[in-house]
């Protein structure tokens, strides 16, 4: 998932991007809210980890602008821990509420959590022959066999696995892999695709030539 | 409400003064009317005799000289009389009634013949000597006369004062009513607005004697909200300021320890490892200590003082629902309450929240590990929270709210959850009660929190 961090402490902004990448996101971090602002309008984020206390506002007022976005998770990540600061960010649209200090397990639970709450029933679990794909737990098996995925290659299935039977052009995918800032190589989103093909089958994903790509029919 | 009302106590005195002060007037108002009386009514009786005794010695005398009526003692009535007030008889200093009027009796008015003013046998006399003769008159009234006009008097003098002075209690009380009516409205005005509003009070349309009182009530409420709201900023600046660099402290040691897992199984590593995983656990510990505190600043600072209506329901849910979330304690609550879904309680949502928060925590802490912790809320908002475990005994029951006393239990907590949870509860009115075995158990733990209108306060 592309992941927008929006946390103004250099130390821990640091830990929870470095936590969020090694699980497959590609992480935007801003330190302020005009930032954070500026780099929501130009980039179609899955989810955004929240800090509400930021040098130039109350992260409140733009918890109301993701809230108004599509598509877009967002969990607060505070020390603001009464209960009425935890209803009042849910009341404006936080799809779950931490307080600080948390268990980085914790926060990777809460986002597979609200991912999992997000996804539609029938695409947590999905079959294509004898490939099983466990996309809340990120498990795939063949038979009974366990294949294990990078976090970038799970980011592809799982950015495919969101549009069911939708081209997802490879710019998408480029986004959705790599944050600001990131090197990308021209064939890296066809080197990702090409290994995903190696692991789980020729037809799991399918090419459209000049658009991107889609995945296949079960 | 204890001590003395104000109104009334002023009603009672102004009322019974003034009552006391016009039956006092009243009183010298008849002492004297009655002296007077008796001296106007004397004087009569002395004019009387002076002005009889010629016209008595006359009628003697013409009697001797055989003129007029026959010798002896004779009734003098004179043509259409009528009962006579005032009477006489004239005697000679034997004691013989030579005159007498005709409503006067046969027998002697007095004895004694001393001249002048006396009172006998119920009648007003006055006694007058003939110059140069023997002969003596005595002019005489009834006294129940007299007796009779005082009464008279008296009753028109207390007859209006029948009316006049329950009118005037009436007058008082109304009038205390009217002037006391500011005062009482102050007085509502500040019971409405509670604890939470702090806006000075508009004393305006009260009396200049009480507007002093009024100014110093709102250099208070200033300075009582500038105090809340310094309480209120600095719970919520040291907060941020101590949980943040907690958090990067611990998700920094978290990622080192990621780091030695994937780096191989070499006993550098594991030794590594073992220290970072120690160095989690001290965070943990360190974090839940500062938590711990930061709850007791607030507590103790009175920014949980506001009151607002709470729907209990709501918040023991909510609450439910964030440890549920926690890993491996989705299963591990059960909430038991009636079908109603709005519960309100007046009482501080955060502190409430706060409240139950530590309770559950207790509960996990030094419960059955992997028991059911029961979340019961009572149809009167009462919150009860149920553990599985040993009974606690009644001593080490009694001292637990005591801030950093610890139970029995070896689990690692500040000692400090169940005296912020009666801190609160205190400032709100309300009381923490403890139980073990919990009610209608025979063992584990109970913590309720109830509230002021079940305490019977």
């Amino acid at each position: 998932m592309r992941v927008l961090l929006v946390e103004d402490d250099l130390l821990l902004g640091d830990a929870v991007r470095e936590f969020a990448s090694r699980l497959g996101h590609a992480v935007d971090w801003m330190q302020q809210l005009s930032d954070a602002d500026a780099a929501f309008c130009g980039v179609a984020y899955e989810l955004v980890l929240l800090d509400l206390r930021l040098p130039d506002g109350c992260g409140l007022q733009f918890l109301r602008k993701v809230q108004g976005a599509a598509n877009c998770l967002c969990i607060v990540l505070t020390a603001r821990d009464q209960v009425g600061d935890r209803i009042e960010a849910l009341n404006m649209g936080a799809d779950d509420y931490l307080v600080k200090p948390f268990d980085l397990q914790e926060l990777g639970a809460r986002i597979r959590a609200v991912t999992r709450r997000s996804r539609q029933p029938q695409l947590r679990m999905l079959r294509f022959g004898d490939l099983q794909l466990d996309l809340d737990s990120r498990i795939a098996r063949v038979g009974e066999k366990i294949i294990v995925l990078t976090s970038r290659e799970w980011a592809i299935v799982d950015a495919l696995t969101r549009r069911p039977g939708a081209t997802v052009s490879k710019q998408d995918l480029e986004e959705v892999i790599y944050a600001f800032g990131s090197e990308i190589e021209s064939n890296a989103i066809e080197v990702y695709v090409s290994r995903v093909r190696r692991k789980l089958g020729r037809g799991l994903i399918e090419t459209t030539r000049g658009m991107g790509y889609r995945l296949g029919n079960p | 409400m204890t001590g003395w009302s104000l109104r009334s106590r002023l009603g009672w005195k102004l009322g019974s003064s003034l009552g006391l002060l016009w039956l006092a007037g009243t009183a010298l108002a008849m002492a004297g009317a009655w002296h007077q009386t008796t001296n106007v009514l004397d004087s009569s009786l002395q004019e009387a005799a002076e002005r009889l005794l010629p016209l008595a010695l006359e009628t003697i005398d013409n009697r001797k000289k055989g003129v007029g009526a026959p010798a002896g003692e004779i009734g003098y009535q004179p043509a259409n009389s009528n009962h006579e007030d005032i009477f006489y008889q004239v005697r000679d200093n034997e004691g013989n009634i030579l005159l007498r009027s005709h409503d006067a009796p046969r027998q002697l008015l007095n004895r004694t013949l001393e001249p002048g003013f006396a009172s006998a046998n119920g009648l007003r006399l006055f006694t007058e000597k003939a110059i140069g003769q023997e002969l003596y008159i005595q002019v005489a009234e009834d006294l129940n006369n007299r007796k009779s006009a005082f009464l008279e008097t008296t009753t028109a003098f207390l007859a209006p004062l029948v009316i006049l002075i329950p009118l005037a209690w009436i007058i008082v009380v109304l009038t205390l009513e009217r002037l006391g009516k500011p005062l009482e409205d102050l007085g509502k005005e500040l019971h409405v607005r509670g604890g939470n509003n702090l806006s000075a009070i508009d004393g305006t349309a009260l009396p200049i004697e009480i507007q002093p009182i009024v100014q110093d009530i709102n250099r208070l409420l200033d300075r009582l909200a500038q105090a809340l709201n310094t309480a209120h900023s600095f719970a919520a600046n040291s907060s941020h300021e101590l949980r943040t660099p907690l958090a990067a402290a611990l998700a920094q040691a978290q990622l080192i320890g990621q780091d030695l897992t994937s780096l191989g199984q070499d006993l550098t590593s594991l030794r590594a490892r073992v220290r970072v995983n120690k160095l989690i656990v001290a965070l943990g510990r360190l974090n839940g200590i500062v938590g711990k505190l930061l709850q007791l600043a607030r507590t103790g600072s009175g920014a949980t003082l506001n009151s607002f209506p709470v729907n209990v329901v709501r918040v023991v849910e909510f609450i439910v629902a964030e440890f549920r979330r926690r890993e491996g304690l989705a299963d591990r609550f059960h909430i038991e309450k009636s079908d109603r879904t709005e519960i309100v309680v007046q009482a501080d949502l955060d502190a409430l929240g706060i409240a139950i928060a530590n309770l559950i925590e207790n509960a996990l802490a030094h419960g059955q590990p992997d028991g059911l912790v029961v979340i019961r809320i009572g149809p009167d908002a009462s919150i009860s929270v149920v553990s599985e475990g040993d009974v606690v005994s009644s001593d080490v029951l009694e001292r637990l709210p005591a801030p950093f006393v610890r139970g029995i239990s070896s689990s690692d907590g500040s000692g400090l959850g169940l005296s912020i949870v009666k801190s609160i509860m205190t400032g709100m009115g309300g009381a923490l009660q403890l139980f073990s075995p919990a009610r209608c158990h025979t063992g584990g733990f109970e913590a309720a929190l109830v509230w002021k209108s079940q305490l019977g306060e």
